[in-house]
């Protein structure tokens, strides 16, 4: 068995349509990490940094990984871009633990970052869309609206699930966005102005959809042993899984679910000393509203077709039975694409350490974290247990 | 003159949108349409591969006669590319009805007729296909062409001394018709034709107007070829005479024995301009996609043509499965070398998934197409039985009208202009209920006196 990985310091900029550019998000993230830590870092002991982004509109493409050793104040240190669409940064988590757990590293910085609103709306729709499959996909006339929208259609022919079922999860997340001050949207919506806003890839309208968005996050990691030495409360790393898939969707046996959410939560549970049943809170991938609803079945959540009864039942609000996004979610915190893998492990620290103020699931101990990129292409679940103090 | 070839009656197929049916999609133009026309002869005429030899009129873009091989699936495929003319009709029709060529195939043939003016709005575009092979039925005659000045009509007396020509038994017994077509030619046409064969009717294309029948003239040609032959009682001699500005071509043919497809040319054609009255397509080739596109290499478009426009995936001989698009690689058994083509059926597909995309959803490509049609849908269909499934945009069909289940067949496409030319591939388009055929069947016996 692995070494175990902690998490000992996050940051978080505000998500939005921000005046920043990618360096002073970045920046700023990997500031408010380090700054984060109980009894302080230096900079020089970090070994390694591990950053997500996709590069929105192209601002760099290359050796976008010197940026964060830049902005970090740390020019030197050997770093790495991980780019899976929406995934980067779950990827980028999952590098950074593999080094802590090989041994090789001891105190890594892993960052996320996404200037989405820099460009115009066409070359913005141009760079989101050609993570999924050109040449059958998006050269039919889809981008990942539309691909999420031909597997929200198959869902609600094949399991039932309800058009109110997939407002409940705008509904529900918008209302936790309000309770997350660095939430993109501050404003609640009903479950009727979610239907009847207007169809962008029926059957998802506009509310159905994240918002385009900017942001950075930031996480430092350490091993079990060493993080003692910097907090009493760390956040203990208890699984991690990693998986994909077809780029193309056609090519996939199943239009139901995301097959690389089963493969990496599975891989994720098959090693960790916890199960489902003790996961307090779940950060889901909800891109698109039906996402959500995936997600609750392919991380064996709820059964096949169940998931809609769980939200419209409240059980996947703050005081449910299983809390899912309760800092807005990629629906309403908003998905600056590079930065949401690290994003969701922000909210995860403050949920385990109790610090989430308005949103703070009572006594939440286990939580779990689940990243896609793309349609599914690319899947990660990261399990976290609140240390013992 | 080639000697008295055979056109069978049963071979005398009006293709897809015979006549000249308005186009209603933002995405056809003369190659689609071409290729419409022969996949619906071959669906008719229950050929299938289509003819290996294929004389062309009209004006297609680009290289895309060179590509209707990689369209109809035979790469070694024959065509001749014929100027949009009465002169070229005629030198098609009189090619395809020649005997075959012994090197290959001597059967089935096919003539397609395309209108240059396709996808003008005040012009509708049509493609005419006439399959033709050896054996029973309706005769060429004869073929005769004559020149005269641009700037006044035919001269009456050699114009009558051609449709003799063409038709020999013109002035003999039986019942005989001749038909006129273009504006350009007056009226007393008919009149010295009816009276130099006592007996003779004529009849002129109804839908022909000053201004616009001598500038197309190919694709009424054929559609009144395919009436004349179709209307037509088994022995009647028909000519049918094609006036350009500067030429008159004129074809005489015998009825034949078996009843002919019922049908005949459209109403009269109208142009049908988009909701805003815009033209179909004029600023979206000029100006090319409205900011960067997803790129792909028009070298890794042409090597994909197989799979995109005649869904050709593998076979697996080790375990039988079908991958598709083709990966190189069995994706059932993961065997690389028991691979072998495939062909998939281009119509009965059954839709698994379905969206509509609307406005800001579309890929930058395709801002063009939602800007003058609002929104299209896409769908996920399958081959029953086959285990694999293509991503296709549907045409013609209000957005929301496709639904899961539902059965569908595939067109050849515009897909999306890149690089100044535009990419085509396959859309999805609705079938009715009952199976049949959706394009808009033509109307018979408008063409009647």
């Amino acid at each position: 068995m692995a070494r175990r990985v902690a998490v000992i310091g996050s940051g978080h900029t505000r998500f939005g349509v921000l005046p920043e550019g990618p360096r002073a998000l970045l920046r700023s993230a990997v500031d408010r990490a380090v700054g984060s830590v109980d009894r302080g870092v230096e900079r020089t002991a970090l070994e390694e940094g591990f950053l997500g982004t996709l590069g929105i509109a192209g601002w760099q493409l290359g050796n976008v990984s010197a940026v964060l050793a830049e902005e970090l104040g740390r020019t030197g240190l050997p770093v790495s871009h991980v780019e899976n669409a929406c995934a980067s940064a779950g990827f980028a988590l999952r590098a950074g633990i593999l080094a802590i757990e090989s041994g090789r590293r001891e105190l890594v910085v892993v960052a996320g970052v996404e200037k989405m609103t820099d460009a115009p709306s066409p070359r913005r729709r141009y760079w989101l869309g050609v993570s999924g499959d050109t040449e059958w996909e998006r050269l039919a006339g889809l981008t990942f609206a539309g691909v999420y929208g031909l597997l929200a259609s198959r869902h609600m022919h094949e399991l039932g699930t309800p058009p109110e079922a997939l407002a409940e999860v705008a509904v529900k997340n918008h209302a936790n966005a309000r309770l997350n001050p660095n939430a993109h949207f501050q404003k609640a919506v009903s479950r009727e102005e979610v239907l009847a806003s207007p169809r962008v890839a029926a059957p998802l309208g506009l509310l159905d959809c994240c918002p385009v968005t900017d942001g950075a996050a930031a996480v430092l990691l350490a091993s079990e042993e060493t993080a003692r030495r910097y907090t009493d409360r760390p956040i203990l790393v208890a699984g991690v899984g990693a998986a994909s898939d077809t780029l193309a969707v056609q090519e996939r046996a199943t239009l139901t679910g995301l097959p690389a959410t089963r493969r990496a939560a599975a891989e994720a549970f098959r090693d960790a000393p916890i199960g489902r049943d003790d996961i307090d809170l779940v950060e889901a991938h909800d891109c698109f509203t039906i996402a959500e609803l995936l997600a609750l079945e392919d991380l064996g959540f709820a059964a096949p077709g169940e998931a809609a009864q769980w939200t419209l039942s409240g059980a996947t609000r703050i005081g449910g039975r299983l809390p899912v996004n309760p800092d807005g979610g990629l629906k309403a915190k908003g998905h600056p694409i590079g930065a949401t893998g690290v994003s969701q492990v922000h909210e995860i620290v403050l949920q385990l350490r109790g610090e989430a103020g308005p949103r703070q699931v009572a006594g939440a101990r286990h939580a779990l974290a689940h990243n896609v990129g793309g349609s599914g292409a690319s899947a990660t679940v990261t399990l976290f247990s609140a240390g013992a103090g | 003159m080639t000697g008295p070839s055979i056109v069978s009656a049963e071979r005398v197929v009006p293709g897809w949108r015979a006549g000249t049916t308005p186009v209603e999609g933002p995405d056809e133009d003369a190659f689609t349409l071409a290729v419409a026309a022969l996949e619906r002869l071959a669906d008719r005429a229950g050929t299938d591969p289509l003819p290996s030899h294929l004389e062309l009129v009209g004006e297609l873009p680009g290289d895309a006669d060179a590509l209707l091989g990689e369209a109809l699936g035979d790469a070694a495929l024959d065509v001749r590319h014929h100027a949009a003319t009465a002169e070229g009709l005629g030198r098609a029709l009189v090619a395809a009805a020649g005997p075959g060529s012994p090197e290959r195939d001597p059967g089935h043939r096919a003539v397609v007729v395309v209108d240059v003016a396709a996808g003008r709005p005040e012009r509708a575009a049509a493609a005419v296909g006439l399959l033709v092979a050896p054996g029973d039925g309706a005769r060429i005659d004869g073929y005769a062409s004559r020149s005269h000045p641009a700037d006044r009509p035919p001269d009456a007396a050699r114009w009558v001394d051609a449709a003799g020509r063409a038709q020999p038994g013109l002035g003999g017994d039986g019942p005989r018709r001749a038909v006129l077509l273009a504006a350009a030619a007056p009226p007393v046409l008919l009149a010295e034709v009816e009276r130099a064969f006592p007996g003779v009717r004529t009849m002129v294309a109804p839908w022909i107007e000053p201004g616009t029948a001598g500038r197309h003239p190919a694709t009424r040609a054929a559609s009144v070829l395919v009436d004349a032959a179709a209307d037509g009682r088994p022995g009647e001699r028909v000519v049918v005479a094609a006036v350009d500005r500067e030429r008159t071509d004129l074809l005489g043919l015998t009825v034949g024995e078996t009843p002919l497809v019922p049908g005949g040319t459209a109403a009269a054609e109208r142009g049908r301009p988009t909701p805003d009255g815009r033209p179909f397509d004029s600023p979206v080739l000029g100006d090319g996609p409205r900011s960067e596109g997803a790129y792909v290499a028009r070298a890794r478009y042409l090597e994909n043509l197989p799979a995109r426009w005649r869904f050709v995936g593998e076979r697996c001989g080790a375990c039988g499965a079908t991958t598709f698009p083709p990966a190189g690689r069995c994706r059932a058994c993961g065997r690389a070398d028991a691979l072998g083509p495939r062909a998939l059926p281009r119509r009965g597909l059954v839709v698994d998934a379905a969206t509509t995309v609307g406005r800001g959803a579309q890929p930058t490509e395709f801002d063009g197409l939602v800007e003058r049609i609002g929104a299209y849908a896409v769908v996920l269909a399958g081959w029953p039985g086959e285990g694999v499934r293509v991503t296709l945009q549907v045409a013609d069909a209000e957005p929301g009208s496709v639904r899961i289940g539902d059965a569908v067949a595939t067109q050849l496409r515009r897909l999306y202009p890149l690089e100044g030319a535009w990419r085509y591939g396959r859309k999805a388009v609705l079938l009715p209920p009952d199976g049949a055929d959706v394009s808009r069947a033509p109307s018979a016996g408008s063409t009647g006196p």
